[in-house]
């Protein structure tokens, strides 16, 4: 996934295929390569959103080319815990 | 003089002998109908439109789930109480004669909300330690404690407004000279959490509630003379909407052990 530092977008975790249900969601982003980011934490913008069995985060700035980790962790109605991740590549157009 | 054609054949396709009736005149039907008690009658529109002639409704559609819709010839309509709480639709065709004796036609659709009344506590006054809720609404109602007045230290809540966009949770002229509380409850939706001319005498506090989505919450308007607090309370964060361009979909594994 790639975005503009200026780009405010929305970041869909999907655990369809895992989970019947999404409960105590926990989003967490960090800088997996490039320049050190104090303020990574501040690219989540709000609260994380429930729809179903999807969690849906506000994701805001970032360092051109730095290349962050966001990560969803959510807890199933049967006691599993599933994580849902993937690398946001920063990058000006 | 006026002559109608009284060879003309009825919608159903018969002749029509003598002074052809085909429902109620419009003064009748606006008379009976303009208010009900939840509105006017699915023919006040149209009567409004055809004075002086007679006209006739013929329901062609209802998206209710349960319960039976009776319609009256006047238009005025009746939603047994089974039917489940939502907004539905009926869908009319209506029917009036003209001056020369031909048909004019229509369509139509009217909107029915069913659901709780309006959550009110006008004029509440606590002059004790006591409480007064306006309670809850949903659908488009209101949840309002309008005048409400506070000179103990106790408490009126406007309650909770939620669903459609006409309804606010509101505390309108709460006046609050004691130590208590006016709450405007919380709006969710589309709606607005409101203390408009709130006015603070006393060390007590007026808070406009919280309100979802979209919405303000909003104390406009408020008023503090003594060392209370009016507080606008919080507006809600808007929805967010999944794009395809930035899914992550967790994928399953395989956990079973084989032999």
């Amino acid at each position: 996934m790639k975005k503009d530092p200026s780009e405010i977008i929305t970041v869909t975790f999907d655990f369809s295929d895992v989970a019947t249900s999404c409960i105590n969601p926990v989003v967490s982003i960090a800088v997996e390569a490039g320049r050190d980011d104090a303020g990574a934490a501040a690219m989540l913008s709000g609260s994380p959103q429930t729809d179903g069995t999807s969690i849906l985060q506000r994701v805001i700035g970032g360092i051109s080319g730095n290349t962050y980790k966001l990560r969803c962790q959510i807890d199933d109605a049967d006691g599993e815990r599933w994580v849902a991740a993937d690398l946001l590549d920063v990058v000006e157009s | 003089m006026l002559l109608r054609n009284l060879q003309r054949r009825s919608p159903s396709n018969r002749l029509i002998a003598g002074t052809p009736y085909i429902g109620l005149l419009a003064a009748q039907i606006i008379s009976e109908t303009a208010t009900g008690d939840h509105g006017a009658g699915l023919l006040y529109n149209e009567a409004l439109a055809q004075t002086g002639r007679q006209l006739r409704v013929k329901v062609t559609g209802w998206s209710g789930t349960a319960g039976t819709l009776f319609v009256y010839e006047n238009g005025s309509v009746l939603v047994a109480e089974s039917q489940a709480d939502g907004a539905f639709a009926i869908g009319y065709d209506w029917e009036a004669w003209a001056d020369d004796g031909s048909l004019i036609t229509g369509s139509d659709t009217a909107s029915v909300t069913i659901g709780p009344q309006s959550a009110t506590a006008p004029g509440a006054s606590v002059t004790g330690s006591g409480t007064i809720s306006a309670g809850s609404a949903s659908g488009q109602q209101n949840a309002t404690a309008p005048g409400a007045s506070v000179t103990g230290s106790g408490t009126v809540t406007a309650g909770d407004a939620s669903g459609g966009v006409a309804g606010d949770a509101a505390a309108p002229g709460a006046t609050l000279s004691g130590t208590g509380t006016v709450n405007a409850g919380s709006a969710s939706g589309q709606q607005n959490a409101t203390a408009p001319g709130a006015s603070v005498t006393g060390s007590g506090t007026i808070t406009a509630g919280q309100a979802g989505g979209d919405a303000d919450g909003t104390a406009p308007g408020a008023n503090v003379t003594g060392g209370g607090s009016v507080a606008a309370g919080g507006a809600g964060s808007a929805t967010l909407i999944s794009h395809p361009r930035f899914i992550i979909k967790a994928k399953a594994r395989d956990y079973v052990i084989r032999r």
